[in-house]
């Protein structure tokens, strides 16, 4: 219930604070009105009595000055609340109404005394916290049913009790105290617990339209731009099938042979873009993978083969590799292979051809482990911890925290030329997150820093305690340049970067 | 195709597949003589020295954009003159309608047919510059129009 301490978003709040506004303009629109319309006939037939029946008492002239007071100040209440004043329209009706009940009883009782009118009038104080409930929070309620208690406790005690019926209630007085006053506490009691569930829905309520909004944004971003990194392939495609009929007549057969492999290139790119999009669905079914202890060098080994070619620009790359040999972990090996075929793609697309990319790996002592463990992590389990550092343009700080959300790419990325669908990390994450471990990102943003990609999984049940010994003993790097494999068979890296 | 100087067609895409089709394409179907250009600062400074008969340009590109490219081409006296085609994959209205407020001749979406690109490259390399200012006119003019009634 502790908005601030939830992990809500700003928009997520704003829009359960909307809400809350919306509810207690439509509940005052609603009180107010009847507000005005109640006092005003309740004032009007009490002046048409005193006119029609001048010689009463003092108090039903002080009786009917309070109408008129109460109805007056419905009336401000009724200007605030079209005026959009709402924390000034709900004090005045909390005032007036709840006021306004108890003022009158009080009256009622202390002039004319206790009667059986008034101490019905006593048993209807209880209207006072129902509407407070409706329109006040857990503090106004409380106070408004110690403050009701304490008026009612006074009235049954001081207000003069006329002779017969003093004898009734005079020995039954304590008792009619306590069931009074625990009458009123159960109101209250049922006010809370009203208010704090309506209080739960409208937020949770809130918080789902508010993510249904972003996530329908973030679709219509997606669409647009799915929309647009189709359409040149295609043309491409298009073009070279175009190319081909012109041209079959009188373009020589290396020519169409060498646009018939561009096509067919071409044709790879528009699978790769298709494949990232229906990894989506794939996730989303939620299919569990029994874990297994998975060599980390044989995933990256995988990896390193499907990694299209073309992203190198031309040039070999420094591969630094810093992994120790043993490291294993506890997952999936399709999936840890997807994660880093994906790191891999996005280090070599964003960063500079010939700059060098560093790949290290080690298990995380047990504390460190400790702390950062999350997921279905059995609780002894170590982490290993592999990095992919590349010395590209770097991630601006700001815009860090987003890059593992779906449909998410950097505004830089989308006004340039490199491909993806913003889908590649949000698959990296919920891979990892799915074997019980977790990604992050370090980058300072300043260009030439490049970033590094973290990534954190749980250990297999066997590991030794060797690796730990291998990781910080390993040697200067041992440097191979990235192979320039061909993109056979296997499954094309998922493109962008976030 | 039946001009006797063969005209140059300045082409600007980031995209080396495709920069790579097109240029192949028109020199073999639309026998123009093609000049490559891989982003818009390099297409701007090849039409300003080349002043070639036609230029197609890409809009999201690095460094400078269609759309700059275009206007900064307008500015220059020396190249106001030249026909511009943009070839991009922004297919929304809005988008469509800054490009050919940024000055370009014809805005195409991709994907486009080669035959097609060719026939509004002859198209265009005929546009003369009074058809060109009577043309922003009816666009600025139509713009207006769609402003007053809520539509642009």
């Amino acid at each position: 219930m502790n908005l601030a301490a939830s992990s809500l978003t700003e928009a997520e709040r704003a829009e359960y604070l909307s809400y809350e506004r919306q509810r207690r303009r439509r509940l005052l629109s609603v009180v107010v009105p009847f507000g005005v319309i109640l006092t005003g006939i309740a004032f009007l037939v009490a002046t048409l009595t005193l006119i029609a029946n001048p010689r009463q008492s003092a108090a039903v002239l002080v009786n009917d000055a309070l109408t008129l007071l109460l109805a007056a100040l419905f009336v401000v209440a009724w200007i605030s609340l079209r005026r959009d004043h709402l924390g000034l329209a709900s004090s005045l009706v909390l005032a007036l109404g709840g006021g306004g009940i108890l003022l009158t009883v009080a009256v009622a009782c202390f002039s004319q005394g206790l009667t059986p009118l008034s101490l019905i009038q006593v048993a209807s104080l209880s209207t006072v916290l129902v509407l407070v409930g409706m329109l006040g929070g857990l503090r106004t309620i409380i106070a408004a049913a110690l403050l009701l208690s304490a008026v009612t406790v006074s009235i049954l005690l001081l207000a003069p009790r006329p002779g017969p019926l003093d004898a009734q209630i005079g020995p039954q007085l304590p008792l009619l105290i306590s069931v009074t006053v625990t009458y009123q506490w159960a109101v209250a009691a049922s006010m809370i617990a009203i208010w704090a569930t309506y209080r739960q829905t409208l937020q949770s309520l809130g918080v789902a339209f508010a993510r249904a909004q972003r996530l329908d944004t973030l679709k219509d971003q997606f669409i647009t731009h799915i929309n647009h990194e189709l359409r040149t392939p295609i043309m491409t495609l298009q073009g070279y099938i175009e190319y081909l009929q012109l041209g079959q007549s009188f373009l020589p057969p290396a020519e169409l042979d060498a646009a018939l492999a561009k096509a067919g290139r071409t044709a790879d790119t528009l699978v790769t873009l298709l494949s990232n999009v229906l990894d989506i669905r794939r996730i989303e079914a939620h299919q569990d993978i029994p874990p297994a202890p998975v060599r980390v060098r044989d995933a990256l080994d995988a990896a390193l083969a499907l990694i299209d070619p073309r992203y190198g620009g031309g040039a070999l790359r420094d591969l630094r590799l810093q992994l120790p040999d043993d490291l294993t972990i506890w997952g999936d090996a399709i999936r840890l292979q997807q994660i880093l075929t994906n790191l891999l793609s996005n280090a070599l697309k964003y960063s500079p051809p010939g700059s060098p990319i560093a790949i290290t790996g080690h298990v995380l002592p047990a504390a460190a482990s400790a702390v950062l463990r999350r997921g279905p992590t059995p609780a002894a389990r170590e982490l290993a911890e592999i990095s992919i550092r590349d010395y590209g343009e770097g991630i601006p700080p700001d815009q860090a925290p987003l890059l593992f959300n779906r449909f998410v790419r950097l505004p830089r990325d989308l006004a340039s030329s490199v491909v993806g669908t913003g889908l590649g990390l949000y698959l990296c994450r919920v891979f990892a997150e799915a074997m019980g471990g977790s990604i992050a990102v370090e980058s300072s943003g300043i260009s030439g820093e490049g970033s590094t990609f973290i990534l954190r999984l749980p250990t297999a049940p066997d590991v030794s305690i060797s690796s730990h010994d291998t990781a910080s003993a390993a040697p200067a790097a041992s440097v191979a340049p990235i192979p320039s494999p061909v993109l056979a068979n296997g499954r094309p890296p998922a493109a962008g970067r976030g | 195709m039946e001009e006797s100087r063969a005209a140059t067609v300045l082409l600007v895409d980031d995209n080396v597949e495709l920069l790579d089709l097109l240029a192949r394409s028109l020199q073999h179907f639309g026998r123009f003589t093609v000049v490559r250009a891989a982003d818009g600062v390099e297409g701007l400074e090849r039409a300003l020295t080349l002043r070639p008969d036609c230029i197609i340009a890409d809009v999201r590109m690095p460094a400078l954009d269609g759309y700059q490219l275009v206007r900064a081409l307008r500015g220059d006296p020396t190249s106001a003159g030249i026909p511009v085609i943009m070839l991009t994959a922004l297919a929304q209205d809005g988008q469509r309608l800054g490009g050919l407020l940024s000055g370009a001749d014809r805005y195409l979406v991709k994907p486009v047919k080669i035959q097609d690109l060719i026939t509004a490259i002859h198209d265009t390399i005929g546009i003369s510059q009074t058809e060109r200012d009577r043309r922003m006119r009816a666009l600025v003019e139509g713009y207006d129009e769609r402003e007053e009634r809520g539509l642009a």
